[in-house]
């Protein structure tokens, strides 16, 4: 599986100025909804995120309650979700599909798995940090990092050594 | 009676209720995501039979939740995997008998990688 973190990087950019003044939060919203819209349409154009972000609006219905795991986990939060929307679209096309769940406290996970000791992971938080981990064979990856428009390189690497 | 002191060698099982905490074969990190309050719960299950750890399961977990959830199974194993993560179990039995936690949590950004170690050491346990 090769990822060009080049020439197919996924054209879909977010401003990392965004406003936070509640119209700026609702036309914020409306162009996601166009965005996410556009891609489902359009086949060739974005059919796998189309599948990430439909199993991202699915893990949502699922842990939108508070101790929907059992165990006391809270509801999925609204932040980190978003930045997981954005996280998603901003992935090259050739990425494989990952899984997605939710912490028990309310972080979006993205997760490549090839087997229990082949696997990358990275945690959304709502501020945009992105804390990752790996497991390959014996050697551990890990760290954190800010997402802004780009998926960092360091992530990228780190998938392709999933299925390398 | 168990041993108020938990031993390194003593079984742990982590009920699995959720979709997205197993595989065909594997135990998946997000079987130990951490709580708000970070004690993973876990039950002792040394000297129990199948039988009587899917009961702890159905009648401390599942038939707490809103109807129609699912006890899938569980994640197993060692204390000593948990303490080589340097997390501790604490043998609690609150809020039942053979209840313990893993707490000791560090920073957020090492739970990911301590998820994975964890899973990669259980084993999966299907009801």
């Amino acid at each position: 599986m090769i990822l060009n973190t080049g020439e197919k990087d996924n054209p879909i950019t977010f401003s990392s100025h965004t406003g936070v003044s509640p119209s700026a939060l609702i036309v914020q919203d409306m162009l996601d909804r166009v965005r996410r819209e556009f891609i489902s349409s359009n086949i060739s154009f974005g059919d796998h995120l189309a599948v990430i972000l439909e199993e991202l609006l699915k893990l949502k219905d699922e842990t939108s309650v508070i101790n929907w795991d059992g165990y006391g986990a809270v509801a999925l939060n609204n932040e980190s979700f978003q930045v997981s929307e954005k996280f998603a679209l901003s992935l090259p096309f050739d990425t494989p599909i990952p899984n997605v769940y939710a912490m028990a406290t309310g972080e979006v996970v993205f997760e490549w798995y090839r087997g229990k000791r082949q696997l990358f992971s990275v945690m959304v938080g709502g501020d945009s940090t992105l804390s990752y981990a790996g497991l390959f064979g014996t050697d551990t990856d890990f760290g954190t990092v800010h997402f802004d428009e780009k998926i960092p390189l360091i992530l990228i690497s780190n998938i392709q050594r999933v299925y390398s | 009676m168990l041993s108020e002191v938990i031993s390194t060698q003593e079984m742990l099982g982590r009920f699995l209720t959720s979709r997205t905490h197993f595989s065909n074969s594997d135990v998946k990190p997000a079987a130990f995501s951490p709580p708000p309050d970070l004690k993973l719960s876990v039950v002792r299950i040394d000297s129990l039979t199948l039988r009587e750890i899917w009961n702890i399961g159905q009648t401390q977990v599942i038939d707490k939740l809103p109807p129609g959830r699912t006890l899938y199974g569980m994640g197993k194993l060692k204390v000593s995997d948990v303490q080589s993560q340097n997390l501790t179990v604490d043998p609690d039995n609150n809020p039942f008998y053979r209840h313990s936690s893993i707490i000791g949590w560090p920073e957020k950004a090492k739970w990911i990688s301590i998820t994975q170690q964890l899973a990669a050491v259980s084993e999966l346990v299907l009801k």
